[in-house]
Parts: C-alpha cells; sequence; structure tokens
C-alpha cells in the first residue's frame, strides 16, 4: 500500500491538492480543507464527503485508499451541511 | 488598486461557482444583465422520495447594488419561461423555503429574504454563493 496519496478537495472556498500520509487520520485532510473556507470555527458546518457519501474523520486514509481504491488525484469533497434557522 | 464596482463583484461571484458541482446537479448557471441588475439563473432538479418523480425548477437570484448586504433577491421563474416568476413555480413542502410569504423566500444564508427580512441581524458578506447553492440543492433532495 502507498505510503503517501494525493488527493483534491473541492470547497466552497478555494480548492485544495495535497499529498498526504495514509496512515494519518482523514481528519487531517478536513482540518487542511476547513482552512480553506475561514478555519475552524466552521468545524461543525461541514462534512468531508466521498460521492455523495459523508466519511468518518478518525478513520486513517489509508483505510479508505483500500476499501474505495483511491488514488493520486482522487476528488473529496468539504460540504457545507444546510442551515436553515 | 482601483475598487471594483458591485457588478464587477457580482459577476466574479458567479464565475466562482464550482463547474464539477454545476455539472453534477444540472445547475446550468446562466447570467442576463441590465442595467441596475445581474440575473443568475440555476437550474435544479428535486427527486421525491422512491425516486420515481423529478421536479425541475429554475431559480433566479437577481444582483443589484446592495446584493452584499441586503442578499441576492430570490424567485423561482417559469422554466419555459424565465420573464414569468410568482409562488406557483416554487417547490412544495420544502425546508426553509416560504413561497407563502409575500414576497415568497427561502431562508438560506444569501438570499434576500435572509438578510433583508427573516435574520437581519445577520451579515449579509460572510455569505458565498456556492454554499448557497449547495444548501439549496440538498433542502430540495435532503
Amino acid at each position: 500500500m502507498a505510503e503517501f496519496v494525493v488527493l483534491k478537495v473541492i470547497t466552497t472556498g478555494e480548492d485544495l491538492e495535497d499529498r498526504f500520509n495514509t496512515k494519518e487520520a482523514l481528519k487531517v485532510v478536513f482540518n487542511r480543507a476547513l482552512q480553506a473556507v475561514g478555519g475552524g470555527a466552521n468545524r461543525d458546518q461541514f462534512t468531508l464527503e466521498y460521492q455523495d457519501q459523508p466519511l468518518d474523520l478518525d478513520r486513517k486514509i489509508e483505510e479508505y485508499t483500500e476499501q474505495f481504491r483511491w488514488e493520486d488525484g482522487t476528488v473529496l469533497e468539504l460540504v457545507p451541511r444546510p442551515e436553515v434557522i | 488598486m482601483l475598487k471594483q464596482t458591485w457588478g464587477e463583484r457580482a459577476r466574479e461571484e458567479i464565475g466562482s461557482i464550482k463547474p464539477s458541482w454545476a455539472a453534477r446537479y444540472g445547475w446550468d448557471p446562466q447570467v442576463r444583465e441590465e442595467e441596475d441588475r445581474i440575473d443568475l439563473h440555476i437550474r435544479f432538479r428535486r427527486t421525491h422520495p422512491g425516486g420515481d418523480r423529478q421536479d425541475r425548477h429554475v431559480l433566479r437570484l437577481r444582483y443589484q447594488e446592495d446584493f452584499e448586504t441586503a442578499g441576492r433577491r430570490e424567485a423561482f421563474v417559469n422554466p419555459a419561461n424565465p420573464a414569468e416568476e410568482g409562488p406557483q413555480f416554487w417547490p412544495a413542502g420544502v425546508t426553509g423555503f416560504r413561497p407563502q410569504d409575500n414576497p415568497p423566500v427561502i431562508c438560506i444564508e444569501g438570499t434576500w429574504g435572509f438578510h433583508s427580512v427573516l435574520h437581519r441581524e445577520r451579515d449579509g458578506r460572510a455569505a458565498n454563493l456556492n454554499r448557497l447553492l449547495l444548501a439549496i440543492q440538498r433542502c430540495l433532495n435532503p
């Protein structure tokens, strides 16, 4: 299994493309993508998704690379939760 | 550096719509400009529970000089004739959508209804068009 994977994250702000250690938890990707939409204060307002499915941020990246055959260039999305007040 | 006009800022915001989301959801953004306004038309598909029926709606977001503080003026229009608007073109039974109001409004950050009617205390400058469109997409297809 590859030690690193290049992931792209589409956000409502700037998109992110970076190389990640697959041994790390997915929250590393989430936290980095959050910076594009204003930082950690917004963390409860977003979910990280792959093909419309929310991802578990506590799972290691390598679990998903194995489960979904993620390879370099795989696209994730940082999606806002609808906020209706 | 020269300050942008409101129209330039509006066009920049409209230009920031993510192509991948527009393609996936079939938004097909269309822009019509007049002297005092820029109208953005977005197509939405609404799939009903069970997946056997799908409605199509066209949302018009009207940008005017005050769009960053007052919000983008929202209206659903006739998909066959975008010049025609009215509550009959609004999707029914959607959380946050209030077609029964006069004028009808959407209670999601970024709209005129949100910033100028329902939540005047919320700063419209923090709104984000991609976020607004995704929120509407998901309210229509929860």
